[in-house]
């Protein structure tokens, strides 16, 4: 059966159905521009926390590391309380959008870009910051060739993010709500055609889920094998 | 003895809980090179640190040209840590060529690029390194970040230069070259130089003062 679901799968594939590629744009857009997002913001916030000397700052590491394993249906779930029609932000209508679905894989992904971020340059070489103070940079600048200088480790943590919202399912279902050509994405997709019977389209989905997951490494790989080359 | 640009006072510097610095008073006369002598673990790069406004205080000040400089957290202010240079004991160098790093300082002081080009080339004549300006700076052997890394301060034109063990990893004609360069830095543009190193005899090769530390005390 599984046999039979992969060369089926494949078929659908390359035959370019709207069924398969319909659900991957939508994840490719919503998951890139949910990263993008979370990046902007946890990147800042990370180096500040990983550089940081300030009051409280192990409790905001130990909240991040905690945060890192946030179910993705309680995202789903807190979201949902703020964008459905009767909650506090209702009248903007982001229930069922895919524009909902950034906003929950923004806060699934922010902790853990921030924190993967915080870890990297709390561990980087300390020479690289004390070079810049005494070559007279200011605090704010050397922070930024600290994170500069660790492109390889920040750029996995960018890849973890997109990972974990791309893989996700619980934060698509519960505020995209799975429709068909708009928020239906793989994995609410998967999930939605094995439910049905059709095998075959869910395991498309599940190549195509592999292929991005193994090319997003593969890529970070061939960085950090540069980045390493580089030092 | 001439005007002190470097005046300490009362000061501690402590690492995981344990004191490992403690000068009453120094005061290092400008426009000379003062050598700071002892042997490993004496606390020479702890005082070229504080004293450079790079390490946490626990009490005391550091004044540069009579003004308050540093004391508590480091920091100190950018300004005033603009007017100092730093070669560390084990530099880091930036992923990027040799010509690179040592521009780099004055791109952060705002020098155009021409000037920037200029200045680097003129230093990477005196410390004989012209041929290594467009190799990537992770290449380079231990000598060659030394000298990479002081010409990335001489190149700063600062007014003060902090130079920790600056010969180690060189060769006997290149150290005598560099101590000869440090020297001309302070009788001929007049720049006031703080250097630590653990060799005997550097104070004499250079005929100037030394100040003895040892076990994180000024014992002469």
């Amino acid at each position: 059966m599984i046999w039979e679901g992969l060369k089926e799968g494949f078929v659908l594939l390359f035959s370019f159905d709207p069924e398969v590629w319909g659900p991957i744009r939508v994840s490719v857009t919503v998951a890139l521009t949910s990263t993008v997002i979370a990046s902007v913001l946890a990147l800042p916030f990370g180096l500040l926390v990983g550089l940081g000397r300030f009051r409280g700052r192990r409790a905001v590491v130990g909240l991040l590391n905690t945060l890192m394993a946030l179910p993705t249906v309680l995202v789903g779930l807190v979201v949902y309380a703020f964008i459905t029609r009767r909650g506090p932000l209702g009248s903007l209508e982001l229930l069922y959008t895919q524009t909902a679905m950034v906003i929950g894989q923004v806060i699934l992904a922010f902790p853990i870009i921030a924190g993967f971020c915080a870890a990297a340059v709390e561990r980087a070489d300390p020479r690289v910051q004390q070079t810049m103070l005494g070559l007279g940079a200011g605090r704010l600048r050397a922070g930024w060739v600290v994170a500069a200088e660790n492109r390889p480790a920040l750029a996995t943590a960018v890849a973890a993010g997109f990972g974990r919202v791309f893989a996700e399912v619980g934060i698509a279902m519960m505020l995209g709500g799975n429709i068909h050509g708009y928020t239906r994405n793989i994995t609410t997709g998967i999930a939605f055609e094995t439910g049905k019977g059709e095998f075959a389209l869910g395991v498309a989905l599940g190549v195509v889920l592999l292929v991005v997951a193994l090319a997003v490494n593969l890529l970070v790989g061939a960085w950090q094998y540069r980045g390493s080359r580089e030092a | 003895m001439s005007e002190p640009f470097l005046q300490i006072e009362d000061l501690l510097v402590a690492r995981g809980g344990n004191l490992v610095l403690e000068v009453e008073k120094l005061e290092v006369p400008a426009g000379r090179v003062t050598v700071v002598f002892g042997e490993n673990g004496a606390g020479k790069t702890t005082l070229l640190l504080a004293a450079a406004g790079l390490l946490d205080l626990r009490g005391g000040e550091v004044k540069l040209f009579g003004q308050p400089f540093h004391q508590g957290r480091a920091p100190a202010p950018k300004s005033q840590r603009q007017k100092t240079a730093f070669v560390f004991q084990d530099p880091y160098l930036f992923r990027r060529s040799v010509l690179k790093n040592l521009t780099y300082g004055l791109k952060i002081r705002g020098v155009s690029k021409d000037q920037r080009r200029e200045r680097a080339e003129a230093v990477m004549q005196q410390l004989k390194i012209s041929e290594l300006a467009g190799r990537p700076a992770n290449d380079l052997s231990g000598g060659e970040r030394k000298l990479v890394a002081l010409g990335r301060s001489l190149v700063l034109d600062s007014q003060v230069l902090f130079l920790d063990e600056v010969t180690a990893s060189l060769d006997d004609s290149a150290r005598e070259h560099v101590l000869d360069l440090i020297a001309s830095q302070a009788s001929e543009r007049g720049k006031s130089i703080l250097m630590a190193t653990h060799l005997e005899g550097i104070a004499e090769r250079l005929k100037v003062n030394a100040v003895h530390l040892k076990a994180g005390r000024i014992a002469g």
